[in-house]
């Protein structure tokens, strides 16, 4: 016995609606397939969203169907698809979601879908050239527009009582694969001004945590190869299909001569010659004399004293004490010492 | 009058067949249990990397915890779903190990009940038992990145964003001609010790004296001024390892009388 086609049976049912989901509100033949494949920023967890017929509006002989969800990362775009009236059964259309306010489309578009429709031809019956059903509470509908004053009026289902794609009709993207792949790079560590050191260098402000990240650039298609680069050796398994990422000393192109940038055109911090802001070694002092760090300690010795500056601990006072002259042994007048940290 | 249903709806229809799984599915556990037709209604199943058919391989019964387990022909179990027998849900959402979305079961809550009557056990199925109709079974073969596995096992999907930081500094590189690099630098932190520590104080260097630098090789030169007049009177002579003693000689002439 000749047996019907899968649309034909879908022609006289509610599918691809959840039955008993505001599907008695149109003819079963209007909608006979569905299909939508939600990206993987929808958000979509099929336990707990939902695609539903949102509206329906007529314009002429074209009529407008509606899609939307109600998952997190797509519920501010649709679905909008347009079936000629007239046109015979089973129209098939594919559409990538819009946004619902914005008037251009999305850049990417959170989630697509196909629609089957049926046999429209009773449209002047459900939804007439310029009018609009709309639901006024559960289960009444009324017609409460005219042409006159909406031209494009549609049928909006109430909420709960939107006809409800059956979840088999939705394939979740989920997680299921690296779209993109960003790379940037955390900001460098700053040196710090010094307590008391005046204003040579700006605040320090950076801590590990506040740093300001870097866009290095971006990969959205294609290969990618990975290189070594100052100090790197990157090793490729192919048994385990993972790479390892190793710290080697002269490895890969050997070891940089100078500060690496983070980005085309990093300034070098406080008109330092370091782009982290610190200051050379030449220009450090390291020895006084010879006499070598990190603390030298500056003596005074017999006729003079030396002496920090009660205001200013930068200032050392090297004085005489002509009253140590009358006193002809050699011992030592009063010492004072400074620190003076010479380096690290 | 005699009346016919033109239709069966969707649900009801397949309740009473095989589908998801193929006609001549037997439904049964390899022990001989059988599973009722109307538990499962429809399925989309897409599970990453699988181009084969799948089935249902396993029901495992815990007390608040019934799961089902999908499997490959020729693989094992590579995704699963659960739900707790108190409270059915109709959507049974599958995951693979990595928490991959690999599709939904859809079940009826009132026959799924019936689960609950099977003793607290792994109950297994073979292939032949359970095979899902090709209609409910996108193949999703491997192509392209799927994502990133980190040594912990975490798979990174999505839009992934690799961070450079202590001393790596990552470089992108898209030349017209050619595919785009990502290049790892190791350079270090030369501020390590401040970048590790919260209490980290800068160390204070002295940079001039009274205004002057330092020589080439960073030594400062205390000068007694006129150095070779004879009748300098002032002394300045290392004193130790770390110090310099300023002095003057008067006294010490002063004590030899």
């Amino acid at each position: 016995m000749h047996r019907p086609g899968f649309l034909n049976d879908n022609q006289l049912r509610s599918y691809p609606f959840i039955r008993d989901t505001g599907t008695d509100i149109l003819p079963n033949a209007w909608i006979v397939d569905f299909g939508a494949i939600m990206e993987i920023d929808a958000d979509f967890q099929p336990q707990l969203h939902q695609i539903y017929l949102h509206s329906v509006s007529r314009l002429d002989d074209i009529i407008t169907f509606r899609f939307r969800t109600d998952a997190p990362g797509a519920s501010n775009e649709e679905l909008v698809f347009t079936h000629a009236a007239d046109a015979d059964s089973f129209q098939l259309s594919q559409v990538e979601s819009s946004s619902i306010t914005a008037t251009t489309d999305s850049v990417s578009p959170k989630w697509s879908g196909f629609l089957a429709t049926g046999r429209l031809d009773a449209a002047d019956n459900i939804l007439a050239d310029g009018e609009s059903l709309t639901s006024v509470h559960a289960g009444v509908y009324l017609f409460v527009y005219s042409a006159s004053n909406s031209a494009n009026g549609p049928i909006i289902f109430a909420e709960g009582l939107q006809p409800t794609i059956e979840p088999a009709r939705i394939q979740s993207l989920q997680r299921s694969y690296a779209r993109t792949i960003t790379v940037i790079n955390r900001g460098r560590t700053l040196t710090a001004t010094p307590e008391g050191c005046g204003n040579d260098w700006p605040e320090d402000v950076y801590t590990a945590k506040q740093q300001p990240l870097h866009f290095a650039g971006e990969f959205t298609s294609g290969i990618i190869r990975l290189v070594e680069g100052y100090n790197c050796r990157i090793r490729q398994s192919p048994a385990t299909n993972a790479f390892e990422i190793n710290g080697d000393v002269g490895g890969g192109l050997g070891e940089p001569c100078e500060e690496l940038p983070l980005y085309d055109g990093e300034p070098a911090l406080g008109g330092s010659s370091y782009l982290s802001g610190g200051i050379k070694c030449s220009d450090i002092i390291k020895t006084i004399n010879g006499v070598a760090g990190p603390y030298v300690r500056v003596l005074g010795g017999a006729g003079l004293t030396v002496t920090v500056d009660d205001e200013n601990p930068n200032i050392l006072h090297v004085r005489r004490s002509l009253e140590d002259l009358g006193d002809c042994t050699a011992r030592e007048l009063e010492t004072s010492f400074i620190s003076l940290t010479l380096n690290e | 009058m005699t009346s016919n249903i033109l239709a069966h709806d969707f649900r009801d229809q397949y309740a009473e067949s095989c589908y998801p799984f193929t006609d001549h599915a037997t439904l049964q556990t390899t022990a001989g249990l059988p599973l009722s037709r109307g538990v499962f209604l429809d399925a989309i199943i897409h599970i990453p990397g699988v181009i084969t058919p799948v089935y249902l391989a396993s029901i495992t019964i815990a007390p608040r915890r019934i799961t089902f387990g999908i499997a490959a022909w020729f693989r094992g179990e590579t995704a699963a779903g659960s739900f707790d027998p108190t409270d059915v849900p109709d959507v049974v959402a599958l995951t693979d190990k990595y928490n991959r979305a690999c599709g939904s079961l859809v079940i009826d809550p009132v026959t799924a009940v019936q689960l609950t009557g099977w003793s607290s056990a792994r109950h297994l199925f073979n292939r032949d038992a359970t095979t899902f109709v090709p209609s409910c079974v996108i193949p999703s073969p491997i192509s392209g990145l799927h994502g990133l596995l980190s040594p912990d096992d975490e798979l990174i999907t999505d839009d992934i964003i690799l961070v450079g930081e202590n001393g790596v500094i990552l470089a992108v590189d898209t030349p017209e001609e050619g595919d785009p690099t990502l290049t790892v630098h190791i350079v270090g932190d030369p501020l390590f010790a401040k970048a590790g520590s919260t209490g980290f104080l800068p160390p204070r260097f002295v940079r001039t004296i009274n205004g002057k630098h330092a020589d080439q090789y960073g030594n400062f030169v205390l000068d007694v001024g006129e150095a070779f007049a004879k009748d300098t009177v002032l002394r300045i002579n290392s004193a130790g390892a770390n110090a310099i003693k300023i002095s003057s000689a008067v006294s010490t002439l002063d004590s030899r009388g």
